[in-house]
């Protein structure tokens, strides 16, 4: 009798224990194991930075890996590359102390491979590899070769302007602006700028826009237009020059405000050494702020 | 197995406690703190994830501040200040987002000037005075120029529930010793800005412009619409013309003092009383009493 009450208690019990326990839907508690984070990087060799500092930002689609006021990685969250600019920080007087990657084509010459954007715990991974120059525009210029991986945490952020972009399709195929750089036209007029938009393939566009003259309006162009066009180029890596499309179209401006152009263009460009090489480029749109570029 | 009951019976009991309903596991958070901040689709807050910082409200009086930055403090790019300013109904006063960055300079953003609280939502869902804590969503958009809703802008918006500094209240207009204070069909009506001088506006749709003569001397001064000194100008501004409908006016202006700060510029102090009347709707009439002023003229 004893051993039966004690039994059918005992099941009882397990009944009941059982049912205490979780099922499927009840809120499990996971814990977080925060991921390190990870910055290395080798210079010829030599580990250069093994670190857990770096700060990252992601400022719309542009992700930034900055180790220091100088020495910053960028990339767009496609995993399209951007710059990377080095400095060494050499103590010696006359040793190089700056390096970039090479500014034109950059994916011919510069390995970077983001593997992972994790945008929910916002990290990114990735390994990257390859040359950087003392001039980011000549490939003969003294070289260090560097070679690393990431995992690190990303800070959203907020830009100053909201949308700035250059994208395109050249011949059929999507174009984004990665990186740019801005100089004075070569007429000598002084208002007249020209910001060169690169992504890290072939092709560059060159917004040409007058600093005190492009108002909101349609600039139907050809190439022997001052200003107020859209150019198209592509960088021979045999010749390591650019071929300067001839490029006829229409750029219509739809914001001017300040130091703030905006708009859209189209363009059929023709490769002047080879008539039959033809490049249609369409659903251009772009949104640029002029700065001064004190390089 | 009188040793085993008492046991099992204890068993018995935790294993109900097991039970129940779901929310005996989670922790009352009835009035956890929060702070969601979204632009342009970018998601900032400041509790858990302190993306926001030097957070605060503060109030003065009637008058709330939300205050806000993002991107300081960390070797950022870009750095934002932003000042929400609105009354404990909830109307608008002013927005501003200070934005700065290394490669363009400063940009700054502001709410629309004109009408501001008809521009910017902001849903007070419960101030509570005795924790001085205050729970509210916003949005709207700000602008790079204040009187043009086409220029460069962001969208905002956000939610949070904050405790709340509270400081003495501010009367007439922040920063300035002027002031303009009335009341439109018995309602309080007071300006919150003075821009351009003589010119008062308020988180509503109406404006009040007093205006004086060079030779104007204390005493009172009957005006109407067609006087050219000595008058008061009332006007309420049209959300489908964006510009601003003059009322027809018919009152009394009174200067009692006028302060001479040199270089040919003034502080006028006075009343007012008047009628306005709508041209345009006979039955809109609004008597504007009990007006108080000082206000800046530079002749």
């Amino acid at each position: 009798m004893m051993k039966n009450t004690l039994s059918i208690l005992f099941c009882i019990i397990l009944a009941t224990v059982a049912g205490c326990s979780s099922n499927d839907d009840d809120p499990v508690t996971v814990p977080v194991v925060e991921t390190p984070s990870v910055f290395k990087m080798d210079v010829n060799g030599v580990e250069k930075y093994n670190i857990s500092s770096a700060v990252v930002f992601k400022t719309e689609n542009t992700i930034l890996i900055k180790l220091s006021n100088t020495n910053r990685i960028s990339f767009d969250a496609s995993g399209q590359f951007g710059f990377f600019k080095l400095d060494l920080d050499l103590p010696s007087p006359g040793q190089t102390s700056l390096f970039y990657s090479f500014r034109e084509f950059s994916s011919n010459y510069f390995d970077f491979n983001l593997e992972q954007i994790d945008e929910v715990h916002k990290r990114i991974k990735g390994t990257y590899s390859g040359y950087l120059y003392a001039n980011e525009a000549n490939l003969n210029s003294e070289i260090k070769y560097v070679s690393g991986y990431f995992d690190l945490a990303y800070r959203d952020l907020v830009p100053t302007v909201s949308g700035l972009k250059n994208h395109a399709r050249i011949n059929g195929n999507d174009w984004n602006r990665t990186n740019k750089y801005s100089i004075q036209a070569a007429d000598g007029i002084g208002t007249h700028v020209i910001q060169h938009d690169l992504s890290d393939g072939e092709y560059k566009i060159m917004v040409n826009y007058d600093l005190t003259h492009t108002p909101v309006g349609t600039y139907n162009f050809i190439p022997a237009d001052a200003t107020n066009k859209i150019q198209l180029a592509k960088f021979d890596t045999v010749t390591n020059t650019y071929i300067n499309y001839n490029c006829t179209g229409t750029l219509v401006i739809t914001k001017r405000e300040g130091d703030i152009f905006g708009g859209t263009y189209q363009f059929t460009a023709v490769n002047p050494n080879n008539p039959a090489d033809v490049i249609q480029v369409t659903d251009g749109d772009f949104k640029l702020v002029y700065y001064y570029q004190s390089n | 197995m009188k040793r085993i009951l008492p046991f099992v019976f204890g068993l018995l009991v935790f294993c109900a406690g097991c039970s129940g309903n779901d929310d005996d596991n989670v922790p009352a958070q009835a009035d956890e703190l929060y702070f969601h901040f979204n632009e342009n689709g970018t998601e900032l807050s400041l509790y858990p994830q302190t993306t926001l910082d030097h957070s605060g409200v503060q109030r003065f009086g009637d008058i709330f501040y939300i205050k806000t930055g993002f991107g300081y403090g960390y070797d950022s790019e870009q750095q934002h200040q932003l000042t929400i300013t609105f009354d404990h109904n909830g109307a608008l006063i002013s927005a501003v987002q200070e934005s700065q960055s290394e490669e363009y300079g400063s940009y700054d953003y502001y709410s629309y000037k004109n009408f501001p609280s008809h521009y910017f939502n902001i849903n007070i869902i419960s101030i509570d005075e005795v924790n001085k804590r205050i729970k509210l969503t916003f949005s709207g958009t700000l602008f790079t120029d204040e009187l043009d809703m086409n220029s460069e802008s962001v969208d905002i918006s956000g939610d949070l529930n904050m405790d709340y500094m509270e400081y003495e209240e501010i009367t007439g207009i922040p920063y300035s010793q002027h002031y303009c204070n009335a009341k439109f069909n018995g309602a309080d009506w007071v300006a919150h800005f003075e821009e351009p001088n003589g010119t008062f506006t308020a988180s509503d749709a109406y404006r009040v412009q007093v205006h004086f003569g060079i030779d104007a001397a204390p005493n009172s001064y009957n005006f109407n619409s067609d006087s050219t000194e000595n008058y008061v100008k009332f006007s309420k501004f049209n959300t489908v013309t964006l510009l601003w409908d003059y009322y027809t006016v018919n009152g009394v202006v009174a200067p009692s003092y006028r302060e001479y700060h040199g270089n040919a510029t003034y502080s006028f102090i006075g009343t007012f009383d008047f009628v306005a009347t709508n041209p345009n709707d006979a039955s809109d009439v609004i008597h504007v009493t009990d007006g108080t002023f000082r206000s800046f003229q530079v002749f």
